[in-house]
C-alpha cells in the first residue's frame, strides 16, 4: 500500500478543491495555437532534403579519396551505404550521422565515405559505387562496412536496429580493426 | 502543498522494488555502454528518457486502482496541488536519475580515457533531461485517462499507430497521414534535440513549440481529469 499525503490542506482562498490554474490554461493555449501556426508557416525540409541536412556533422570524404585518407591516417574506412528513397537510412542519418557526439566519435574512428545508390532514381549507379556495392555484397540498405583499403576482412551490418545498437557496432568494429591493425587477429580469412 | 506530494511520490517511488530493480537496469545499461565503448556519445537519449517511465507509470492511475486517491480527496486539498505535486515530484525522481547516471558514464569515459568535456556533459544532462520530462509529461495525461498501469499500455498502443500512419502515409503517398502519424509520435515520444545550443544545428521553433505544447496541453489533461473524477468508497 503506497503512503499517503499526510498533510490536510486547506483548498486555498478560492475555496473549491476543483479550481483550474487559469495561467497554467492560458499557457497551454497559446502554445497549442501557437503550435499548429509554426506546423503550417515554418518550412519543413523536403525528404531528400532531409538526409542531406541529417549528415552535415559526419564530414563525409569523397570514396576517391577515402583509400588514400585511411593510409595516412591509419583509420579504417567506415562505408554508409544508402539510397535517397531508403527510410531506415534517414532515419539512421539522423539519429547517429546529424547527433553531434557521435558524429565527433565516427570522425574519430573512421574515415566515413558515404556511398549513395542511385539506380533506382537514375537507372545505373557510378561505376565507384557499383564497384563498391559488389566487392562488399551490398544488397540492402543501410548497409554499414568497416574495413582497411584493400583488406580481405572487413565488418559488415545491413538494416538499421536504433542508434544504440548501430554505434555499439560501431565501436566493435572499431576495436576489431585495431585488432587486425596490431596483429591481434590476422588478416587472413577470405571475404565475409 | 505541492512540495508535500512531491515528497511522498519519490519516497514512494524509492521504496518499489519494482521500480528500484528497473531504475537499476537502465542505469547499469548506460553506464556499461559507456564502459564499453569508452564515449560519452554511447549514453543515448532514450534509455534515459525511460528514467521518467520509471518515476511516471501509474502516475495518478494506480491511486485510483488502490482507493488512496479516494482516501486524499476526502480532505480539502486542491485537486490541481495535487496533480502538480505528483508531477513535479515524477520530474525530480527522473531528472536526478538522469544526473547521477551522466555523472557515472563521466567517471566511466574517464577511466576508457575516452573523451569527456564539460560541453559534452552538458549536452548529455539536457538531453536526457529533456527527454525524461517528456516523458513523465505524456505518462502524467494518459495516467489520468485510465486506472493503474493502463498508461503505459495507451502509450504503446499510440507509438504502433503512430509507426503505422507514419508507414502507410509514406507507402500510399498520402502526406498527411505520414504527418498524422509522425505528429502522434512526436507527441508521445515528446523531447527536444539540445543541439543548438551548443552551436550545431538550427533552431527549430517548431520543435521547440511542439515540446512545450506537449508539456503543458498535458499537465492541463492531467487536472481537467482528475477534476473530473467522481471518487467515492461505493463507486470502486
Amino acid at each position: 500500500m503506497p503512503p499517503v499525503e499526510p498533510v490536510p490542506h486547506d483548498a486555498g482562498p478560492g475555496g473549491s478543491t476543483r479550481a483550474v490554474p487559469r495561467t497554467l490554461v492560458l499557457v497551454a493555449a497559446v502554445l497549442l495555437v501557437a503550435r499548429v501556426v509554426l506546423a503550417v508557416v515554418e518550412p519543413r525540409p523536403a525528404p531528400q532534403h532531409a538526409a542531406a541536412a541529417a549528415t552535415e556533422r559526419v564530414r563525409w570524404v569523397p570514396i576517391a579519396d577515402a583509400a588514400d585518407a585511411s593510409r595516412r591516417s591509419g583509420k579504417p574506412i567506415l562505408y554508409d551505404f544508402s539510397a535517397a528513397w531508403c527510410g531506415p537510412c534517414r532515419s539512421m542519418a539522423r539519429d547517429v550521422f546529424a547527433d553531434r557526439t557521435a558524429a565527433r566519435e565516427i570522425e574519430r574512428s573512421f574515415v566515413p565515405v558515404r556511398v549513395v545508390d542511385r539506380s533506382r532514381e537514375d537507372g545505373r549507379n557510378p561505376a565507384a559505387v557499383d564497384s563498391l556495392q559488389r566487392r562488399y555484397g551490398v544488397d540492402a540498405f543501410p548497409t554499414l562496412v568497416v574495413g582497411m583499403p584493400g583488406a580481405v576482412r572487413f565488418e559488415r551490418t545491413s538494416g538499421y536496429g536504433g542508434r544504440a545498437a548501430t554505434l555499439e557496432w560501431l565501436a566493435e568494429s572499431a576495436t576489431t580493426e585495431r585488432q587486425r591493425a596490431t596483429g591481434a587477429a590476422p588478416d587472413t580469412a577470405g571475404l565475409q | 502543498m505541492i512540495g508535500t506530494v512531491a515528497r511522498t511520490l519519490v519516497v514512494q517511488r524509492l521504496t518499489s522494488p519494482m521500480r528500484l530493480v528497473l531504475a537499476a537496469a537502465l542505469f547499469g545499461f548506460g553506464v556499461l555502454s559507456v564502459l564499453f565503448t569508452g564515449s560519452l556519445a554511447a549514453l543515448v537519449a532514450a534509455p534515459m528518457g525511460a528514467f521518467g517511465y520509471v518515476a511516471a507509470a501509474g502516475l495518478i492511475g494506480q491511486e485510483v486502482s488502490s482507493g488512496v486517491l479516494t482516501m486524499t480527496f476526502a480532505r480539502p486539498i486542491r485537486r490541481s496541488d495535487w496533480v502538480l505535486g505528483r508531477w513535479f515530484g515524477a520530474l525530480a525522481l527522473a531528472c536526478g536519475l538522469v544526473a547521477l547516471q551522466v555523472l557515472a558514464a563521466t567517471g566511466a569515459a574517464l577511466v576508457r580515457h575516452g573523451d569527456v568535456g564539460l560541453q559534452l556533459i552538458a549536452f548529455k544532462l539536457l538531453e536526457g533531461g529533456f527527454a525524461a520530462v517528456g516523458t513523465c509529461s505524456v505518462l502524467l495525461a494518459l495516467s489520468a485517462l485510465v486506472p493503474g498501469l493502463g498508461d503505459l499500455g495507451l502509450m504503446v498502443l499510440g507509438s504502433i499507430l503512430g509507426a503505422t500512419l507514419s508507414g502507410a502515409g509514406m507507402q500510399t503517398g498520402r502526406a498527411w497521414l505520414a504527418r498524422a502519424g509522425e505528429e502522434l509520435q512526436r507527441f508521445l515520444g515528446a523531447t527536444i534535440d539540445p543541439s543548438p545550443l551548443f552551436g550545431q544545428g538550427t533552431v527549430s521553433w517548431f520543435e521547440i513549440v511542439s515540446y512545450l505544447s506537449t508539456v503543458s496541453l498535458c499537465v492541463v489533461v492531467a487536472i481537467w481529469a482528475v477534476n473530473r473524477k467522481e471518487l467515492s468508497y461505493a463507486s470502486g
